[in-house]
């Protein structure tokens, strides 16, 4: 049944989102022509409506899943999704695996984008790509990153997926929630009200996290002016303190940068608990408007 | 046997009690008529059955099981509202209850829709109300339940399309399955019924099959039904 659900929720969604993509590489394609072909009355246009286009597609990409999640499960469609003899927890995730898919895929396009641009501008400067490549490794280098792919690559990749799911997660629990009976009175303002409370909450936890968690990245310049980063057992909260009296007393900042990642071992917990918390909703509390 | 048990239910939203203490047990093989006038608990009931509400109290019981999976399998529920997406047509909404129902005959449901004159390319979007309302009982009909749920199926529709709809029901429905027909269009559709339940304010105010009802008040069920909720209303 769940693949099921995967196929038709694909089925659904595939007649907007894809068209979404493709307007953003069709302006991307203008603006790698108009570099190519130094049409410079066009890059400046193209350029700008690719930057808006970019944007535009991740938030309507969001949009446009959350929508779907919506009419679906709390909407006149609910009256069908919840009367399929399946689990009603299958309804979210195989919402939410699509949902994932499509996010991803509008990152990968943005990507590929990015990528064109690059390649285009190379073409028209007559740069090779490996100069292009170098500049990459460079940036990579300047990051403290060479030598650590094997950590920092998986790193990125987690850190990106957590991303996503984080939006998606807080946005279907809110739905799911501001939809309860309890909330019928409010309609749509339910859902929009109670992503506005998790999400201001989320904000402050993650920042006590933090400042408070002692895990950090401590970024510091290296004699070659590459940065060097490595795990630290260290209070980002402590550090910036000691920052702020070195700096009153003037014996000077050091040159050692610490950012916290407390933040980051909240995130795993707060999808976990807004899953765990949605799935008892679905289950427990469903009441179709 | 019941083919559905209901014990002690009761429902609120807020502080509004909308099924009080209801206790109810039909079995198979009968048309029930849900008649009660707005705002009686006739919905709430269904799409507690249907398992779209579960913040309820009681003991609830659809082929000797409790409401779940398994119940969801044997209930075929058609709502008031239009729950088929509208980007889809006729064909697609056929496919997607032969994908997740075992009991779909999609071959009945594709005859069905000849007889209803549906397009079975016409998107939904571009149907009437009325329109609607025949695919979403095309759909509803098309499987082989135990038990079927009709919320009001023809309640938004003209008289021609409900001497239509009704046919359909009474040419699809299987002799040995239960089936709940919700209205308060009682005299358009008390010639189908078997049973029927007075639903009022929450509370069942008269339950008996039709023919008794006939026969101790000596009038049709439209007029007992008037005269029992001209009554209550008044008070």
């Amino acid at each position: 049944m769940f693949g099921k659900l995967v196929k038709h929720e694909f089925r659904a969604t595939r007649r907007i989102i894809p068209f979404v993509f493709l307007v953003t590489v069709i302006l991307a394609v203008t603006m790698a022509l108009s570099i190519i072909l130094h049409l410079e009355a066009l890059i400046g246009i193209s350029l700008g409506l690719l930057i808006m286009m970019m944007i535009a597609q991740i938030v309507v990409t969001f949009v446009l899943v959350i929508w779907r999640y919506y009419k679906t499960m709390c909407g006149n469609e609910a009256y069908l999704s919840f009367t399929l003899p399946i689990k009603p927890q299958l309804l979210l995730w195989s919402k939410l695996l699509v949902s994932f898919v499509w996010v991803a895929l509008s990152f990968f396009v943005l990507l590929g984008v990015v990528v064109l641009i690059i390649v285009s501008y190379a073409k028209s400067t007559g740069t090779p790509l490996s100069e292009i490549t170098e500049q990459i490794k460079f940036f990579w280098n300047v990051f403290g990153l060479a030598g650590n792919e094997a950590v920092a690559i998986p790193v990125i990749i987690a850190m990106l997926i957590m991303s996503a799911l984080y939006g998606l997660v807080q946005m279907f629990f809110s739905v799911s929630l501001g939809s309860t009976s309890k909330l019928h009175k409010y309609g749509i303002g339910g859902p929009v009200l109670i992503y506005v409370i998790l999400y201001f909450v989320l904000q402050i936890v993650s920042v006590i996290f933090m400042g408070l968690i002692p895990l950090a990245v401590e970024f510091s310049q290296g004699a070659t002016g590459s940065m060097t980063f490595r795990i630290v057992s260290r209070n980002m909260i402590e550090w910036l303190l000691g920052e702020i009296t070195n700096s009153a007393v003037e014996t000077g900042v050091s040159q050692v940068g610490l950012v916290g990642l407390g933040a980051w071992i909240v995130v795993p917990l707060v999808i976990t608990g807004l899953l765990v918390a949605t799935v008892r909703i679905i289950e427990k509390h469903t009441s179709v408007r | 046997m019941s083919m559905i048990l209901i014990e002690n239910l009761n429902k609120c939203f807020g502080p509004k009690e909308v099924l009080k203490n209801m206790d109810l047990s039909l079995a198979s093989g009968q048309i029930v008529g849900l008649v009660g006038p707005n705002g009686s608990g006739k919905t709430t009931l269904l799409k507690i059955l249907a398992g779209l509400t579960s913040d309820y109290t009681g003991n609830i019981r659809i082929g000797g099981q409790p409401l779940g999976v398994e119940t969801k399998a044997m209930v075929s529920y058609l709502p008031e509202k239009t729950y088929v997406s509208d980007w889809m047509r006729c064909v697609d909404a056929i496919d997607y209850f032969n994908d997740f129902y075992s009991d779909f005959d999609r071959i009945k449901a594709m005859e069905m829709l000849a007889q209803l004159r549906l397009d079975p390319k016409q998107r939904i979007k571009t149907m009437s109300k009325g329109m609607q309302e025949k695919l979403q009982l095309t759909l509803v009909m098309g499987r082989q339940a135990r038990v079927y749920l009709l919320d009001e199926p023809i309640g938004g529709v003209d008289p021609a399309t409900r001497s239509v709809i009704l046919d359909a029901v009474l040419k699809q429905y299987s002799e040995d399955s239960l089936m709940i027909f919700a209205t308060h269009l009682i005299a358009d559709v008390e010639r189908i019924f078997d049973r029927v339940i007075f639903l009022g304010f929450g509370e069942i105010k008269l339950h008996d099959e039709v023919d008794k009802i006939r026969e101790k008040y000596g009038k049709s069920v439209d007029e007992v039904f008037r005269e029992v909720f001209s009554c209550l209303v008044s008070l």
